[in-house]
């Protein structure tokens, strides 16, 4: 288990009207956004994933090992 | 009146016991009243209960390859249209490859379980239904460029409204579906389960109350999350790294490729697909959940291979995913994904285990055949006069272990699923097996030698028949492990009536790849001859029992010529 660490993150709601057939996936894991978003600032600006979880990942692994995630880029 | 259920250890055994039997009898139920063999032959399906928030608290899972879409479809959907969405009677039906599911033919159905107007879980079952329309009988479209080609897409839709058909639904989706009745027989197998499972549910509550049901369900889950953590936590922390080739897309001949690094750190594992390829244009694409049920496979293989930890939601929480979106792990929309599922998933587990192979190199296996060998066909019966269609896989090898040879003519290792008997084959649809059993020399020679492959050959007996197929690993065969030998990779043939020879698909049709095309019409008296792929061996051939080898050449399974060549046989025999 990895120490713990501070989550700055808070939750947002997404506007999703129901004929939107949009799909977004989290930019650290991968997985399915639905109507709520994690946000946080990952240093090169805020991003938005799947949720806390993901903060802490980005924070303890991804950063690390691939450096700041832009908004929005692709990994 | 409610028992008395204390909710120590004897008592969560109880429970676990009582919630995996519910799991269980739905898995029945499935079985004995659909109508598509790929459910009551294949059991392609998995059977699951859950709690309010989409929790995995049992199942009956009979396909591994949907573990990752278990635990997040059901959770998306919550996330998507809220607790409000669900009413009691109502039964959801879910496809989507682009929101949790593992590619269009896989439906998830569940049903809400509600006390009074508390809900409180949800049974739930995936199938992969044989037909689900798109450009190809059986809806495994290899040159498939994009999801609508692959069949009816449906986000979560109610099937079933308060306990009444949503007739709207319904007709949309008999109106697309090449084999209707089968489709109408084979969701009400699915609703007859989900309603089964509520009832054992409510019965269970009855017997035990609520209270205790729910409490003692949260405890299992954190039970086994901490013990799969132990386990976890045994392995050697590091970073593990490999990399595999898939030989192309279907489309294209190209190859790609798939990277993974493995991190364990404590209890806890990191699976990060980051620097795979972008996704494919052919349909070797696989979706998120895909690569999650591939992660979890191969990490249950190393921490709990004999399946001592209840599997519910609390196995899932130590293991991390990271899946690049627009990668061939991770495909967007609308990029097609069905054979992602079937083909690519298996590689994936071969690609994590041999990753693992540096940390518990006494726990892998080498590669496996790797392929679902899917057959698709399809027309009108000349018995009948009505359109059939089906989905067809066969046994491939195993790849060998440090302690075992690999199992012969195995569905892969992601789907558990059986074959479908000759038999049951022959009455259904206009075709004559031949000749069907395990490939002599298909399988990796090692110390402990891979699984061998089956052969089968199929005579067209109707004025004609319309064929798709995606099998893989025929460029690019299974690989031993430490020492081990590669296998024998696939290989698809058609003879035409009245010629001598079996031939290719690409030589005599110009289909882009030997072994995956699409709507290839053969005629009475054709014939249709495939091989599976063998499994890799594991350790150097030579320190193989000699018994063994023996015992292999009397049986037929390695030639004498394949003996001498790979174990030195001959030469002891001298």
């Amino acid at each position: 288990m990895t120490a713990e660490i501070q989550l700055t993150g808070r939750w947002v709601e997404r506007e999703l009207a129901w004929n939107d057939t949009d799909v977004l996936n989290c930019p650290v894991c991968g997985r399915l956004i639905t109507r709520r978003a994690w946000a946080f600032d990952a240093g090169a600006g805020e991003l938005r994933v799947h949720g806390p979880d993901c903060e802490e990942l980005y924070l303890t692994y991804w950063k690390p090992t691939y450096g700041l995630m832009k908004p929005n880029a692709d990994h | 009146m409610s028992r008395k259920l204390e909710l120590d250890s004897v008592g969560l055994h109880v429970l676990h016991n009582a919630l995996s039997n519910i799991a269980a009898e739905m898995a029945l139920v499935m079985m004995k009243t659909s109508y598509s063999t790929i459910f009551n032959e294949g059991l392609d399906f998995s059977t699951v209960l859950l709690d309010r928030e989409g929790n995995l608290i049992a199942e009956k899972n009979y396909t591994p390859s949907m573990m990752g879409a278990i635990p997040n479809t059901v959770r998306w959907t919550l996330e998507e249209f809220g607790e409000e969405f669900f009413e009691p009677g109502d039964i959801v039906i879910h496809n989507d490859p682009y929101r949790g599911q593992c590619h269009l033919p896989e439906h998830m159905a569940m049903m809400p379980i509600f006390r009074e107007d508390e809900l409180l879980g949800f049974a739930g079952n995936i199938g992969h239904v044989a037909e689900v329309g798109g450009k190809a009988p059986g809806s495994f479209a290899s040159d498939a460029t994009d999801v609508y080609q692959e069949g009816l897409r449906l986000p979560p839709v109610k099937l079933f409204e308060r306990g009444r058909y949503n007739e709207q639904v319904w007709r949309i989706i008999l109106a697309n579906h090449r084999t209707p009745k089968n489709t109408w027989g084979d969701f009400h197998a699915m609703a007859g389960a989900l309603r089964v499972g509520e009832r054992r549910v409510r019965a269970l509550w009855d017997r035990y109350d609520v209270e205790t049901v729910t409490r003692g369900a949260a405890k299992l889950i954190d039970y086994s999350e901490r013990r799969l953590r132990a386990e976890i936590a045994k392995l050697p922390d590091g970073s593990y790294e490999s990399s595999t080739v898939v030989e192309d897309d279907g489309v294209s001949a190209d190859p790609f490729e798939v990277r993974v690094k493995i991190v364990i750190r404590g209890d806890e594992v990191i699976a990060d697909f980051t620097g795979s390829s972008p996704q494919v244009r052919g349909p070797m694409n696989c979706t998120f959940v895909v690569a999650a049920s591939a992660v979890y496979n191969a990490t249950f293989c190393v921490t709990d291979p004999q399946t001592l930890i209840p599997r519910n939601s609390g196995c899932y929480r130590p293991i991390r995913i990271i899946a690049p979106p627009g990668s061939v792990v991770n495909v967007r929309h609308p990029g097609p994904s069905v054979g992602g599922n079937t083909d690519l998933q298996p590689k994936l587990i071969d690609l994590l285990l041999a990753a693992l192979h540096d940390a518990v190199p006494e726990r892998v296996a080498a590669s496996s055949g790797g392929s679902s060998s899917n057959l698709l066909f399809g027309g009108v019966h000349p018995r009948s006069g009505r359109y059939y269609s089906n989905y067809h896989f066969d046994g491939m090898g195993a790849g060998g272990t440090s302690h075992a040879d690999g199992n012969d003519g195995e569905v892969t290792r992601h789907s558990n699923c059986r074959n479908t008997p000759v038999e049951v084959f022959e009455s259904r649809y206009p075709l004559l097996n031949l000749n069907y059993g395990l490939a002599s020399d298909s399988c990796g020679a090692g110390r402990h030698r891979g699984g061998l492959a089956t052969e089968r050959t199929l005579r067209v007996l109707a004025p004609e028949i319309t064929f798709s197929a995606l099998f893989d690993r025929c460029k690019i065969p299974p690989a031993g492990l430490a020492g081990g030998l590669s296998a024998r990779g696939s290989e698809l043939l058609v003879k035409r009536k009245g010629e001598s020879e079996f031939r290719r698909f690409d030589e005599i049709f110009g289909v882009a790849s030997p072994t995956k095309f699409t709507n290839v019409v053969l005629r009475e008296g054709d014939e249709l001859r495939y091989r599976t792929a063998g499994g890799g061996g594991f350790g150097d051939p030579r320190e193989r029992d000699r018994q063994a080898v023996r015992e292999d050449v009397e049986e037929g399974y390695v030639s004498r010529e394949a003996a001498e060549r790979d174990y030195g046989y001959a030469e002891e025999a001298e």
